[in-house]
């Protein structure tokens, strides 16, 4: 009390000076219709600055809900777009779970490394979730990789960026067949290997997945073919494709878990 | 003593009123396009309070005056703001003015006192903010500052003949 006191004998004067300024300026502004006008309209210029600056910010902070839907759309979406390669014959409306090849989980990357011999993903979802060992992993842009290992709430995942990956892989409309194989320390280039040397092969062809194994449903897209070269006395292409998926970006993916998975391997093995 | 000293302002206070809005207010020196040329002598009033009031009764009374001034000129609030931010100034320029042997609180801040030079200085310069502040609420937007300045530095000159007028003819002590 005795503060304010003090305060109002040091500061009376120009408090009651800006009070008088205020009583002034609100009659200025309500009873001249000139002023009125452009207080209004600068007032509106005002706000309009400041709520489309919060509006931003507000955007800002709802950007990782967004993601997120945006995310569990995508699932939607690709599992619908797998499923639908395979029973193409069926509408999508008769298509129920029965029918469902394909599942897949949405995931995110809780940890990765890309510059070592043999990177890592870790996914933060895990045997709970409906992940096991031996699923494929893609993101929007093409396959990502192959879980191993699963404990509850994570999952160990081989990236295509590690040495020990194997998969198939083929090129879009020309079907010829090879192996997807790692050199090690650029993140950006993979190699296709064991395509006979008297296929045509060209600069840009698009190399997809094979859909041979249990792992990926045919014609994910992987890369383009960058660079095309033969080592000498081979018969086999050492084919460079670029990587659609930037590893050092990437935060989402998805998990493909395949229904028949256990009933076509029996049949493979049945001698 | 302090009754003489707010019977002199009182009389003061009513003379340049109604020097102001029964006399000044009615004197129309624009023709055709040049409009710029308005004279108000009101501010004098606070200008010779002695230092002595009190600051807040100096500002309510710059209010006070403001306001009957809007009603005469009906423009509310524009003469109010203007002569309220005159009063909040008038210790701060009073500062920076004040004489070698300083200011005598009870009398007013009059010529015959500290001087013509002085009180021109000190005049001056509170009754061009005045009127530059009250021209630029008047307009109340920067696109128009031209307009405010040739209005602020025309009936500058005009109004401050007229205080000095006033001074000479009257010598308030």
């Amino acid at each position: 009390m005795r503060n304010l006191i003090l305060l109002l004998i040091k500061f009376g004067a120009l408090i009651i000076f800006l009070i008088y300024e205020i009583i002034a300026f609100s009659l200025i502004v309500s009873y001249n219709n000139p002023q009125k006008e452009i207080f209004i309209y600068s007032a509106g210029l005002f706000t309009g600055f400041f709520s489309e600056r919060y509006n931003r910010a507000a955007d800002y902070l709802r950007l990782e809900e967004k993601i997120d839907s945006i995310h569990l759309e995508n699932t939607r979406l690709i599992r619908q777009l797998y499923n639908s390669r395979q029973n193409d014959v069926i509408p999508v409306e008769f298509q129920d779970s029965v029918l469902m090849q394909y599942d897949v989980i949405p995931a995110k990357i809780s940890n990765k490394t890309i510059n070592l011999r043999n990177n890592r993903l870790t996914l933060s979802k895990g045997r709970l979730d409906g992940i096991s060992e031996g699923m494929g992993v893609v993101s929007e842009k093409g396959i990502v990789g192959i879980v191993q290992k699963v404990s509850d709430h994570f999952s160990s995942v081989i990236p295509l960026i590690n040495s020990r990956f194997q998969a198939g892989a083929k090129i879009k409309t020309r079907n010829y067949f090879g192996d997807l194989l790692w050199k090690p320390y650029d993140e950006r280039y993979i190699q296709l290997r064991n395509i006979p040397k008297h296929y045509k092969v060209a600069v840009g062809d698009t190399v997809v997945t094979s859909g041979y194994s249990t792992i990926f449903p045919p014609d994910i897209e992987i890369g383009i073919i960058k660079d095309v070269n033969i080592a000498g006395g081979s018969n086999y292409y050492d084919l460079k494709v670029r990587l659609h998926n930037n590893f050092g970006k990437m935060e989402h993916v998805y998990v493909i878990d395949y229904k028949y998975k256990q009933e076509k391997k029996e049949v493979e093995n049945i001698e | 003593m302090m009754y003489s000293i707010f019977f002199k302002q009182t009389i003061r206070l009513v003379f340049i009123f109604l020097l102001q809005v029964l006399v000044l207010k009615r004197i129309n020196l624009s023709f055709s396009e040049f409009n710029y040329i308005f004279i108000y002598i009101y501010p004098l009033f606070i200008l010779l309070l002695p230092i002595k009031v009190n600051r807040i009764l100096q500002l309510t009374l710059a209010l006070a005056i403001g306001l009957a001034m809007d009603m005469f000129y009906d423009s509310p609030g524009l003469h109010t703001a203007a002569l309220v931010l005159t009063a909040y100034l008038k210790k701060i320029v009073l500062k920076f003015l004040e004489p070698v042997e300083g200011y005598t609180v009870e009398s007013s801040l009059g010529m015959v006192k500290y001087g013509f030079n002085w009180f021109m200085i000190y005049s001056s310069i509170l009754l061009f903010v005045h009127l530059f502040v009250y021209f630029m609420l008047e307009a109340f937007a920067f696109q128009f500052i031209l307009g405010v300045m040739l209005r602020t530095v025309f009936s500058f000159i005009i109004s401050q003949l007229l205080i000095l007028l006033y001074m000479v003819l009257i010598r308030p002590k």
